[in-house]
């Protein structure tokens, strides 16, 4: 009994090991045609490895020159010819438009808010203990802002509070006198 | 194409909100905000006297302070003078100042705070005196700032 075309495929290929190895051995010794077709594999096989495949990828080539293609290309997009999502277009300018609103109410409010009361007067007094007066003076006095207008007083004029700080209209002023 | 499209829209949108008011019309208007404050800083005596003077000027708008800044030898007084204008064109002048006199007898600083205000009309003169007036019959000094707010509009008396 000959084995099918399978069996012989998988001596040949020596996938077969043991008993079966052995029994298709012992077979084709006896089986011209089982023989045969064992040795057309071969010649088939020999066929096959001489001949010569080309080693270059070329499609693999082409698939990489295709992506490059493509990056090339996106770079090359202008402003004007590239792909911006709506979504992401519109959530920018919402966001913008709140920003803007936002400022613009905080500004109304901030130039908004209404004069003081004519003839408001508070005043409040504190005495602070330190042992360097001049130092603290001097301290106050350099730190400078551009857009201070600065008065210098006379030299050792010794001032002294004499009461609670007064703001008054001319008219009123000279009728005080 | 889209985007161009979007930006116009957008241009077209933000310019009328933008130009609704005309240039003209807001040269005008910050024209008429504008103050020239004048303080003239004067050291007075119990009698009246003035003893030293002198004076400075800034250009400010409606409701932005001018800060002014008064050193001596044992006193600092910082104030910060802000016109708010009415509507008939009167001046709400709003003093809000600090004072640190130091004592070197007591080792002491004596800080005040206060805020002040009175209405004027425009070059109508007030004036501020961040230690008080002098009563008494001592020698002593204080200091006077006279303060004129002129409207830049020309509406003066």
């Amino acid at each position: 009994m000959c084995f099918d075309d399978q069996v012989l495929s998988a001596y040949y290929d020596e996938e077969l090991e043991g008993i079966w190895k052995e029994k298709v051995a012992d077979h084709l010794n006896s089986c011209s045609i089982c023989s045969a077709k064992v040795a057309s594999f071969h010649r088939t096989g020999v066929l096959l490895s001489s001949i010569h495949v080309p080693e270059k990828p070329f499609q693999q080539n082409a698939v990489w020159e295709r992506i490059r293609h493509s990056v090339s290309t996106e770079e090359e997009l202008g402003f004007w010819s590239k792909r911006v999502s709506i979504v992401k277009t519109i959530g920018a300018i919402a966001a913008v438009s709140i920003l803007v609103f936002g400022i613009s109410l905080f500004v109304n409010r901030q130039s908004s808010v209404p004069p003081l009361t004519p003839g408001l007067s508070l005043s409040s007094g504190e005495v602070i203990q330190t042992g360097e007066v001049g130092r603290f003076i001097k301290l106050v006095s350099d730190s400078d802002d551009s857009s201070v207008l600065f008065i210098q007083l006379p030299d050792k004029t010794d001032f002294k509070f004499l009461g609670e700080p007064q703001f008054l209209r001319e008219a009123d002023f000279v009728r005080g006198r | 194409m889209r985007k161009l499209l979007l930006v116009f829209s957008l241009f077209i949108g933000f310019s009328t909100d933008l130009f609704s008011i005309s240039l003209q019309e807001a040269l005008q208007y910050l024209d008429s905000k504008v103050l020239n404050i004048n303080i003239t800083a004067r050291v007075v005596n119990n009698k009246g006297e003035i003893l030293w003077t002198t004076e400075i000027s800034k250009i400010t708008v409606n409701g932005r302070s001018v800060k002014v800044k008064i050193s001596g030898y044992n006193i600092i007084v910082i104030t910060d003078i802000t016109p708010y204008i009415d509507e008939d064109n009167t001046i709400l002048l709003v003093s809000q100042g600090e004072v640190w006199i130091g004592s070197s007898e007591s080792n002491t600083i004596n800080h005040y705070a206060t805020i002040k205000s009175v209405p004027v009309k425009s070059g109508e003169r007030a004036f501020f005196f961040p230690l008080g007036i002098v009563e008494s019959s001592e020698d002593l000094y204080t200091i006077q700032l006279e303060i004129q707010a002129l409207l830049n509009n020309g509406d003066s008396d």
